[in-house]
């Protein structure tokens, strides 16, 4: 019995219990099963059960079972969280899993100040929970998909029956059973199976954490998958406009909250042009600068040894080195790592004459404005592109810059999210 | 199906490249004897057009002009027609290509050979994408545009500097007839349209309120693009000036936020609207070669990018010696003839269909 | 080419040559910049050449420094009085057809010439001459003297018939600068100078003017009167027959200021009486200089543009401009009478 290979595991056990006669042996992993509940609800009655019909009854009672014939299956079964529960001549699985996870945390990834602070949890049914918790409508649909070779990870798909479309439905059912995948653990993983273009640097699902977003884009017609192990959600098909909304958005007043809305597009129009149009407009028409500032960026230049688009490339660089090791680094040395990096760096390198003044506040609104886009994938996606426009702009001036906005538009509007136009502006009037 | 506004965002488009297509020069040509009866005559049958046109095509929604021809007429005729009308966008193409690449090598002449290989690559890039996705970017194009011209608009009526004597005297001389030229110059504003047919199976049936709407833009800016050079250089300024409206721009005091000289951001503005005419008028053109010959996923398009590149290429290495503005009046009269014949057709099978 | 590679040239300025061969020297006026922003560029130099034209003026400077000489920011065009008073056409067509110098430069008499004036170093100076630009820029001066020409309009004045070209005068008197005067221009060159006080009026009759003054004799004594604002309209207006008459009606709005050799007493009747005197002042004064330009065959106001929009007919317009009457009404009002009733 290929059940006994399984022995190799410590965390394997096969428990024979018998009482007279009657004797049911019970194999499963206690890591990932709840030992305490098998001894409630299973071994406890077997005792007081004296018939074994009326057992074989009460093991079809519980909430998943399943009578298995091959053993194939039966370890399927084991890892899945199930007791195999042997009898005289029959093999029952059922389900008796625990699954380990932390408890509903506050949400960190996507913070906010009014709005509600849970975020999802590792675990699905939680998360269901929460979900269910705020949409009450006998319209949500919650289907299971299961995923990955060897994860086998628990997959569900949620929507509202009446407002999403079910063309896309269709669609993603396909692609999901397409997906040929070894392990499959977070939502940006996910992410790349369903996205049909390899290539690009736009999140076209949005990735949330946040029950009340998630709440939100159900309603608005949009399918959510929630994936076990991952505290993320991924909601589809997603706009461009949509990864610029924070979820402070609806609980502020109507002008405070448009104001921030387009706070995010300005710093996103900043991030992205504003290194590369500097160093077009200083390297080829100065002449549009008032010449007070125009004079000041020539003397701030005056000591710089090399041409602007290296200054600002370098010092880009630098910014990026910033921002990737405050990540990586753990929470009491990041600090510390921004202000040596951040100040001396910036400080010395003007000081030496190694960069321009100007071009550190350049870089510093450059820097800040990128953070203010509320979800993290859009995020880095705009980081990535500053760079080509930055190449763009110290070869052919502020025209390169038009031509690569023009590109990168181009490409923005013909990107679809589940066969949705990704960028179009007010979509649901026919005005 | 996209909602009736993106008409309106077509016809703009089409009003505001007048700029890089020379029209404000070529009505000056008769600013003394008749341009302005010209503009006149130009604004009435432009509105006859367009509401004739929208009458016609409002009976075939949600059809390309090769299903609403593809009923009664002979097939040659069809394929005649979309032939012609293929070329001729190649043709403003190269046109508006040349315009614009002028106006670069004048005002920023930098490596302007490889910005205008840029221009190709982007232009190649962009027309192969779906007919729905150029008229999004179309609508952010003009997003981005439109305050822009608006705050020259409003610097004009701040301007002290502008001589309203110059203008009003350009009224003195109204008493003439309008001059052929200066008429179809005119109303290449107003047909727009003929760049739609490939758009319109994607947009809802316009209806008349719009059209008003678009009669009224587009009037607006004829006018302006007319008038306001003249309160800045003169009556007889304005003729002097080979690039009108670049200049102009720069003899208006801008002076915000930390910017100065203005003028380098309109030609920068004058580029994008450029380029996305350019887009929507190639595209507009390989949907035509792809309709004349039935194959619309098919091999053609490279045919058809072939030509435009080529065309590109060719006229560029031969810009200095082109004269752009007679040029440019040929084609307005080709694509006054190829309307006329449109909106017979359009007649005509309307006619047939009911 | 970085910015900072380039020489930024402020100001320009056209003189006649000291060497019989060459007709023009060429001066440019270029900003230092330097790397303490807080003495940004206040330092310039000067760069001189004697040529034939200015285009070869320019490029022998441009021999004539490490750096390329950037005239993106040149904002004062300078013209020598001797230059003005030959030929002024050729000049203003050189600068506007040169695509890098913005249509929105400042044009100047220089007197007594351009060089002079560029030498000239104000105390306190945001960057080099922008002292000299900015005296021209109505936001930042609100002198009633200074008319700012800019090169736009100075080529169209030149262009178009039936208006002239009148240019302010920068003088350098006493190491101070001064532009409180006009220049009145033919097409062909300078013609007449007004004075200060004509000047004034001129601004006046032109784009209007903010604190201005005028003193006011009335029979029980002398009255400084302050203009804080004064607007003309201007109007043709067709008599029978082939009789034209340009209307002027002057707005002020004045308040008295001080009272020479007196205290201020002001009643009402007195008001009115100083409200009535100013009228018929400025009245007397606009027709005296309205009739010694008109003497002198110049058209700085573009009346001969006004004539010619008026009208279907294009007739000559010199002969209908000599022939124009003039017809002026002034409205004044006193607004406050000082704070102390």
């Amino acid at each position: 019995m290929r059940l006994n290979e399984l022995k190799k595991n410590d965390d394997f056990i096969k428990r024979e219990v018998k009482y007279g006669e009657r004797k049911i042996t019970l194999y499963y992993l206690k890591s990932i099963c709840d030992e305490e509940k098998i001894t409630d609800t299973i071994i406890s009655p077997f005792y007081e059960i004296f018939k074994m019909d009326t057992f074989v009854d009460y093991i079809q009672s519980f909430e998943e079972w399943a009578i298995i014939d091959k053993e194939k299956v039966a370890i399927d079964k084991i890892f899945g969280g199930n007791v195999v529960i042997s009898l005289e001549d029959k093999i029952y699985a059922v389900k008796m899993d625990k699954f380990e996870s932390r408890s509903i945390s506050e949400s960190s990834e996507e913070s906010v100040l009014q709005g509600p602070k849970d975020s999802l949890s590792e675990k699905i049914s939680t998360s269901l929970n929460i979900i269910r918790n705020r949409y009450r409508k006998d319209t949500l649909i919650v289907k299971n998909h299961k995923l990955g070779q060897n994860s086998k990870t628990n997959l569900i798909v949620l929507y509202d029956n009446t407002l999403c479309d079910h063309e896309n439905l269709l669609y993603l059912n396909n692609k999901l059973k397409n997906i040929e995948v070894d392990l499959l653990q977070s939502a940006g993983q996910l992410q790349k199976f369903l996205m049909d273009r390899k290539w690009c640097p736009f999140p076209l699902f949005l990735t949330t954490e946040r029950p009340d977003r998630v709440v939100t884009n159900l309603s608005q017609g949009k399918i959510v998958f929630l994936i076990e192990g991952s505290s993320w959600a991924l909601i589809g098909p997603a706009r461009f406009y949509d990864f610029f909304k924070s979820m402070d958005d609806p609980v502020e007043l109507p002008i405070v909250g448009k104001f921030f809305i387009l706070i995010r597009y300005i710093a996103v129009i900043i991030t992205l042009f504003f290194p590369a149009l500097y160093v077009a407009v200083i390297s080829y028409t100065p002449e549009i600068l008032k010449i007070q500032f125009a004079l000041l960026i020539a003397g701030s230049r005056i000591s710089v040894p090399f041409p602007s688009y290296a200054e600002i490339i370098f010092m880009m660089i630098m910014a990026e080195f910033l921002s990737e090791a405050s990540i990586r680094l753990p929470r009491t040395i990041s600090s510390s790592a921004t202000t040596v990096g951040g100040l001396i760096l910036g400080q010395a390198a003007s000081e030496a004459g190694l960069i321009g003044d100007v071009m550190i506040v350049v870089i510093a609104t450059v820097a800040l404005s990128i953070f203010v886009i509320p979800i993290n994938s859009m995020h880095q996606a705009i980081r990535v592109l500053r760079y080509p426009f930055i190449i763009l702009g110290s070869l052919f001036g502020a025209i390169g810059v038009l031509i690569g906005a023009f590109a990168l538009l181009t490409y923005l509007c013909n990107l679809r999210s589940l066969g949705k136009p990704y960028m179009q502006l007010l979509t649901n009037k026919t005005l | 199906m996209l909602g009736q506004r993106y008409y309106i965002y077509l016809f703009y488009i089409n009003a505001l490249v007048s700029v890089t297509a020379c029209i404000p020069q070529l009505l000056y040509k008769n600013r003394y004897n008749g341009s302005l009866t010209s503009l006149a005559l130009s604004v009435i049958i432009g509105a006859i057009f367009i509401f004739l046109f929208q009458s016609r095509i409002k009976k075939f929604p949600r059809q390309n002009i090769l299903e609403i021809l593809d009923r009664d007429l002979p097939n040659i005729l069809i394929k005649a027609y979309h032939s012609l009308s293929f070329l001729l966008s190649v043709f403003a193409g190269v046109l508006f290509l040349n315009s614009i690449m002028q106006i670069i090598r004048e005002f920023a002449p930098l490596n302007s050979s490889m910005i205008f290989y840029c221009f190709l690559l982007l232009i190649v890039f962009s027309i192969l994408i779906e007919t729905n996705s150029i008229l999004f970017m179309l609508e952010i194009v003009i997003l981005f545009v439109t305050p822009l011209l608006l705050l020259i608009l409003l610097r004009f009526f701040t301007d002290h500097l502008v001589l309203m004597d110059s203008i009003k005297e350009s009224f003195t001389y109204i008493v003439h007839f309008p001059k052929a030229h200066s008429v179809v110059s005119g109303l290449f504003i107003f047909t727009g349209y003929t760049n739609l047919l490939v758009y319109c199976e994607h947009i809802v049936s316009i209806n008349k309120k719009h059209l008003l709407i678009i009669w009224f833009i587009l009037c607006c800016v004829l006018f302006s693009t007319y008038f306001i050079p003249i309160g800045y250089f003169g009556l007889k300024g304005v003729g002097l000036e080979n690039y009108v409206w670049v200049t102009t721009i720069d003899s208006m005091h801008i002076n915000y936020f930390f910017l100065e000289r203005m003028v380098l951001v309109f030609i920068l503005i004058l580029i994008g609207i450029t380029l996305m005419y350019l887009i929507i008028n190639y595209h507009s053109a390989i949907r035509m070669l792809q309709m004349m010959t039935d194959d619309i996923g098919g091999k053609i398009k490279w045919f058809g990018i072939v030509i435009v590149v080529i065309s590109a290429l060719v006229t560029q290495y031969y810009a200095d010696e082109i004269n752009l503005l007679t040029f440019f009046i040929y084609y307005f009269v080709f694509r006054f003839i190829l309307d006329l014949i449109l909106i017979f057709l359009l007649f005509y099978v309307t006619k047939k269909a009911s | 080419m970085d910015i900072d590679k380039r020489s930024f040239v402020t100001a320009i300025g056209i003189d006649e040559s000291d060497n019989l061969e060459k007709k023009y020297k060429i001066t440019l006026k270029i900003s230092l910049s330097k790397g303490d922003p807080a003495t940004t560029g206040a330092e310039f130099t000067l760069l001189s050449f004697d040529a034939n034209s200015i285009s070869e003026a320019l490029k022998n400077m441009q021999s004539m420094t490490d750096k390329e000489l950037f005239y993106g920011h040149t904002k004062t065009i300078l013209i020598g009085e001797n230059v003005a008073t030959k030929e002024i056409r050729p000049i203003i067509d050189y600068f506007v057809r040169k695509a890098d110098i913005q249509r929105t430069a400042y044009l100047g008499v220089a007197v007594p010439n351009a060089l002079q004036v560029l030498e000239f170093k104000p105390k306190v100076e945001q960057v080099a001459g922008s002292y000299l630009f900015s005296m021209f820029e109505e936001n930042s001066n609100e002198s009633p003297y200074a008319k700012a020409l800019t090169l736009f309009d100075a080529y169209r004045r030149e262009t178009e018939s039936g208006i002239n070209l009148a240019m302010p005068i920068i003088e350098v008197q006493h190491k101070k600068i001064q532009v409180n005067t006009i220049a009145l221009f033919s097409k062909k060159g300078l013609e007449s100078k007004l004075n200060a006080k004509e000047s004034e009026l001129f601004k006046l009759l032109t784009v209007g003017i903010k604190n201005g003054s005028t003193i006011i004799n009335t029979n029980d004594g002398t009255y400084t009167i302050k203009i804080l604002k004064g607007k003309t309209n201007c109007k043709i207006i067709n008599a029978d027959n082939n009789t034209k008459t340009a209307f002027f009606h002057i707005k002020l709005q004045t308040s008295v200021e001080e009272k020479v050799d007196n205290h201020l007493d002001l009643t009402y009747e007195k008001v009115q009486k100083i409200q009535d005197e100013t009228e018929k002042k400025i009245k007397k004064d606009v027709h005296l200089l309205l009739d010694t330009i008109q003497k002198s065959k110049l058209d700085p106001m573009g009346l001969g543009l006004k004539l010619r929009a008026s009208s279907l007919l294009h007739r000559d317009i010199p002969d209908i401009y000599s022939n124009l009457n003039f017809k002026v009404k002034v409205d004044c009002r006193i607004k406050e009478a000082g704070i102390v009733g």
